[in-house]
């Protein structure tokens, strides 16, 4: 388990366009080069942002992640997906 | 010399121009404006724009505490609509004298020789300047939004420093120091959308008082519980203050339904 090599994760997702691309196109393929574990890929593959909270990453993060790959008028469904969550401490 | 002839607090919400809810900004976005005419009205050259990084600009790799944009800047980098992007006019001399006089009084800022500003730094300065690019900006980023965050005190003494390096400035720079962020927001947890005016108005009123040590000695966990992670940038208005030393003045503030932020907006005297 690494909170920190999820955040590395997206943040090149939300910050670098060819790894966002990549992710967008082959998401197995764009999560496999960081160290993370099975469960922990499947937390970005499904765009589990309340279990990525729950892991402790950054709600900078999460809300980055979903505000690129949804679109920012989508902000209530965010709230939505991350209701009943709470950020751990990493 | 150069002086500091005032500064302002601003929030920077993106939803203000996002507007998902599609609820009427005219008065949220008015704030803006007030600033702007002040900053004409005291005929500001430069202004030290004091933001914190989202997880967009510095990534898990490099946190710094304290960064300084000394050469070109542009953004922000983060699109958001009725805010221009490109390049922003910088003062990379008085930037790196405010680095340099740092470093000599321990201040260990991180330079950024070149730097992509985002909404904190970048809504301020296309919202609160000059469109002309008259008055030229010195971005500076301060750890508030991601872990670990610079101390509370720290913030307010990097404050005391950039007043002590505009003071020797080989220039007749008028400088404005704009503190952006601060009031209750929840950014990313499920709380989003709450905002605590009480909280707010505990803020803006140690902001009037010129009470900098209420608010360095507030305790991030009760920050956290009633201003939410996002009033945590209650640093930049402590390292504002810090560097104007004199009390302030409300000019508005809104609990915009549309936003996810108190939006507060005020003017800080600069001590003689």
């Amino acid at each position: 388990m690494s909170v920190y090599g999820l955040e590395m994760a997206l943040y090149d997702i939300t910050t670098k366009s060819p790894v966002r691309k990549q992710f967008i196109a082959a998401p197995e393929a764009a999560v496999a080069g960081y160290a993370l574990e099975a469960d922990e890929q499947a937390m970005l593959q499904e765009l589990d942002v309340g279990r990525l909270l729950d892991a402790g990453v950054s709600p900078m993060l999460t809300l980055g992640l979903w505000m690129c790959l949804r679109g920012p008028q989508t902000l209530l469904d965010y709230l939505e997906a991350v209701a009943g969550h709470d950020q751990g401490r990493p | 010399m150069a002086e500091i002839v005032g500064g302002f607090l601003v929030s920077h919400d993106p939803l203000l121009f996002l507007n998902p809810r599609k609820e009427d900004p005219t008065r949220a976005l008015a704030g803006y404006e007030a600033i702007r005419a002040r900053v004409v009205e005291l005929g500001a050259t430069a202004a030290v724009v004091i933001g914190a990084d989202h997880y967009i600009l510095f990534g898990p790799n490099c946190l710094p505490q304290m960064a300084i944009g000394i050469g070109d800047v542009q953004g922000p980098v983060d699109p958001l609509p009725g805010v221009p992007r490109g390049p922003i006019t910088s003062h990379p001399a008085l930037a790196r004298h405010i680095l340099d006089v740092g470093h000599e009084e321990g201040f260990d800022w991180t330079a950024a020789k070149t730097m992509g500003v985002d909404h904190s730094i970048g809504v301020p300065v296309r919202r609160c300047l000059p469109e002309d690019g008259s008055v030229a900006t010195v971005p500076v980023y301060l750890a508030a939004g991601v872990e670990p965050l610079i101390r509370t005190r720290r913030a307010y003494e990097l404050g005391r420093s950039i007043r002590r390096a505009v003071a020797s400035f080989p220039g007749e720079e008028r400088v404005v120091v704009i503190g952006s962020g601060g009031l209750s927001h929840w950014v990313g947890l499920p709380q989003m959308g709450r905002i605590n005016r009480e909280f707010d108005k505990m803020i803006l009123d140690a902001v009037e008082r010129g009470d900098a040590e209420s608010l360095v000695a507030m305790p991030d966990a009760y920050v956290l519980e009633h201003g939410g992670n996002g009033a945590l940038e209650i640093r930049q208005l402590l390292c504002a203050m810090g560097a104007t030393q004199g009390g302030g003045q409300v000019i508005a503030y809104e609990a915009w339904p549309g936003g996810v932020t108190g939006l507060g907006f005020a003017e800080l005297r600069s001590a003689a």
